[in-house]
């Protein structure tokens, strides 16, 4: 099955909300830590043990380090769903 | 439930649960494990307040340089250490230094126990570590001195040993590899995800158990559930059981069933059966473990379950909350558990092959102490129902408690004695006055500071011998103030309350000091509701006073033994 870039964006907006307990949560490529109120470190672990759970994916810790912004986990799942 | 499942715990109402604050201390991150713990005590209807040290700040905190003491005051501690922490720690010792690390290590951990119990907390958990080879050594490793992993098993056995001769400290162990490296490397937490919710587990279980609410009964289905096979339908001789067929699966479930017996659960049977037929099976089968004298209270008919689980709650005079449904039949399970919402059933998965490994996995009986008065439990529940059949013989009441015989022992609170009412104050819930649950080293530092005495009752009558059921702490102050007074369930209506009462008095009479009470009622000691007022005592402003004269002393029918 083949994932668009906005179906990832939308399928995590919709993880965004149900891990931070936040409806109002409105995710853009662009999107960083500072611009949503509980993206916290902490936050940011469970996101993506959420996000490696929903894809039956791992992250390397290099990845983990490297993601500023909601854009540059998007293509990271993209590019490990297309391999 | 996964770690993401139990976050989400944490939006729902914990405001009716009862509270307990636990202070969290390790030299790994603990983030993670404060959200699991506090997300799976909903499960455990616990309101779980966390302190949540810095990490690394364990020593400082237990010496008083945090917060760990502000009000209001942790009841309990749970004491992390990190793997790779402490790993490193190993690596910087000296070589020649190594064989003694564990050995240092446990006279840290000792001494961190002491102030903390000085500083009034009674309740520390801690972990073992899972034995992962560092292999510097390879398999050699076991028998090098020096080496981690070595050192890791004696660390193990030692804080074993420190736990069995402290009643402060209780320990669980983590899974095995609950170690997640990626998630050490970029968060210092120590736990994985997929193994915090077991770790959480493991520490709200015993937690729980610490606080009182304990399991103290197995309700078993027959037919598909003991043994493979419908004895009314298949009969006898060709049940599963033994050889037959998946025979030894079940016999060693039953196996399993009777050593909980052995250290004190009580086993019911609760099955659609005629009686007879059921009991056969108790009675000639060869390869039967269970026999009718290893259960306390035998159920077979056509009635709801529901309705006959009520009976033996009633029998045993032990709540439903405290009650374990097991049966193989999903209808039947769900039938207990709509009508009865506060007994535990577990859904046991659909081959029996799995199931001890599934109910051994729930760890359902956790328990904070084990006393002599465990492993003879079954009989006194016997006992007492032939006391019950007895009662219907007799006339009037008091003609029935002549006819008991009761001789009682009063016994003073001392190390032999301890235990057991340390273990009476953590599960008593019905006759427990003000539901203090002091621990045994609480009790113990009470009594020496010469502002409490206390008591134990140990009642015996022609059917049996009931040993230590009963015990009183009184604070001398201005009063003689009741702190603590329960009694067991298995005792009530045979007079034992008023010669605790009568022995208050003359304690009252020595030190020339009226008795002052206090109920504080919960959902469970409904039962002492009229007590005070029944047994002479005046409300004043909340509280019961009674003055320490002869007069007031009640008649009972219990002859003294000591």
């Amino acid at each position: 099955m083949k994932f668009t870039n906005d179906q990832i964006l939308s399928d995590l907006e919709i993880l965004f909300q149900d891990v931070l307990d936040d409806n109002s949560i409105r995710l853009k490529e662009s999107t960083t830590a500072n611009d949503v109120a509980d993206w916290d470190s902490v936050n940011h672990l469970v996101l993506l043990h959420a996000i490696e759970q929903k894809y039956s994916l791992k992250f390397s810790l290099d990845e983990m380090i490297s993601f500023g912004k909601v854009g540059d986990i998007v293509a990271c799942i993209a590019l490990k769903l297309s391999n | 439930m996964d770690f993401l499942a139990i976050k989400r715990n944490l939006r729902k109402d914990y405001s009716s649960f009862k509270h307990f604050k636990l202070g969290l201390l390790s030299d790994a991150a603990t983030q993670f494990l404060a959200i699991a713990l506090r997300g799976v005590a909903f499960e455990h209807q616990i309101d779980l307040e966390i302190y949540e040290a810095n990490i690394g700040s364990t020593w400082p905190e237990i010496n008083g340089h945090g917060g760990l003491y502000r009000s209001p005051k942790p009841q309990g501690v749970c004491l992390c250490h990190s793997y790779p922490v402490i790993k490193n720690k190993f690596y910087k010792t000296e070589f020649d230094g190594r064989k003694n690390f564990a050995d240092d290590f446990l006279i840290d951990f000792k001494k961190r126990l002491e102030i903390l119990s000085e500083n009034g907390i009674s309740y520390v958990f801690s972990h073992l570590f899972s034995i992962q080879m560092d292999e510097v050594f390879g398999n050699l490793g076991f028998q090098i001195q020096n080496s981690f992993a070595f050192q890791l098993q004696k660390i193990n056995l030692g804080l074993m040993e420190l736990a069995a001769e402290s009643q402060n400290l209780s320990l669980i162990s983590y899974p095995p590899s609950y170690f997640d490296p990626k998630l050490y490397y970029t968060s210092q937490a120590d736990i994985s995800f997929e193994a915090l919710p077991k770790v959480a587990h493991s520490i709200m279980q015993t937690l729980v158990a610490k606080m009182g609410v304990v399991k103290k009964c197995v309700v078993l289905d027959l037919d598909n559930t003991i043994w493979g096979g419908i004895v009314g339908d298949d009969g006898l001789e060709n049940l599963e059981l033994g050889q037959l067929g998946r025979g030894k699966v079940f016999v060693d479930l039953q196996l399993w069933l009777r050593e909980l017996k052995n250290r004190g659960i009580l086993l019911a049977v609760c099955s659609k059966n005629e009686e007879k037929t059921a009991k056969e099976v108790f009675l000639s089968h060869p390869e039967m473990v269970l026999k009718l004298d290893d259960l306390a209270v035998f159920v077979a008919n056509w009635c709801p379950k529901s309705e006959n689980i009520k009976f033996i709650s009633g029998q045993l005079n032990i709540g439903i909350d405290s009650m374990v449904f097991l049966d193989d039949n999903e209808a039947e399970r769900e039938q207990v558990k709509t009508s009865l919402l506060e007994i535990l059933v577990p859904n046991l998965p659909n081959d029996p092959v799995e199931w001890l490994s599934f109910l051994q996995d729930l760890n359902l009986f956790e328990t904070s102490s084990v006393s002599d008065e465990d492993f003879t439990r079954t009989q006194k529940y016997q006992q007492e129902a032939n006391r019950k059949q007895a009662s219907h013989a007799h006339q009037s009441l008091e003609e029935y408690l002549r006819n008991l015989e009761m001789k009682a022992k009063v016994l003073p609170i001392d190390s032999f004695t301890l235990p057991r009412v340390a273990q009476l104050l953590q599960r008593t819930n019905q006759f427990n006055l003000r539901t203090i649950r002091h621990s045994e080293t609480e009790i113990k530092s009470m009594i020496d500071s010469g502002n409490y005495i206390g008591f134990a009752l140990s009642l015996q009558d022609k059917f049996g011998d009931e040993g230590i059921v009963s015990a009183v702490l009184l604070n001398i102050n201005e009063y003689l103030f009741i702190d603590s007074w329960v009694m067991s369930c298995r005792v009530f209506e045979r007079g034992l309350e008023k010669m605790a009462l009568n022995l208050m008095i003359e304690e009252g009479i020595k030190l020339q000091k009226n008795l002052k009470a206090e109920f504080l009622p919960t959902s469970k000691n409904q039962y002492l509701k009229n007590l005070l007022p029944s047994l002479g005592f005046e409300e004043k402003a909340g509280f019961f006073e009674l003055k320490s004269e002869a007069k007031y002393f009640k008649e009972h029918f219990i002859f003294r033994n000591n």
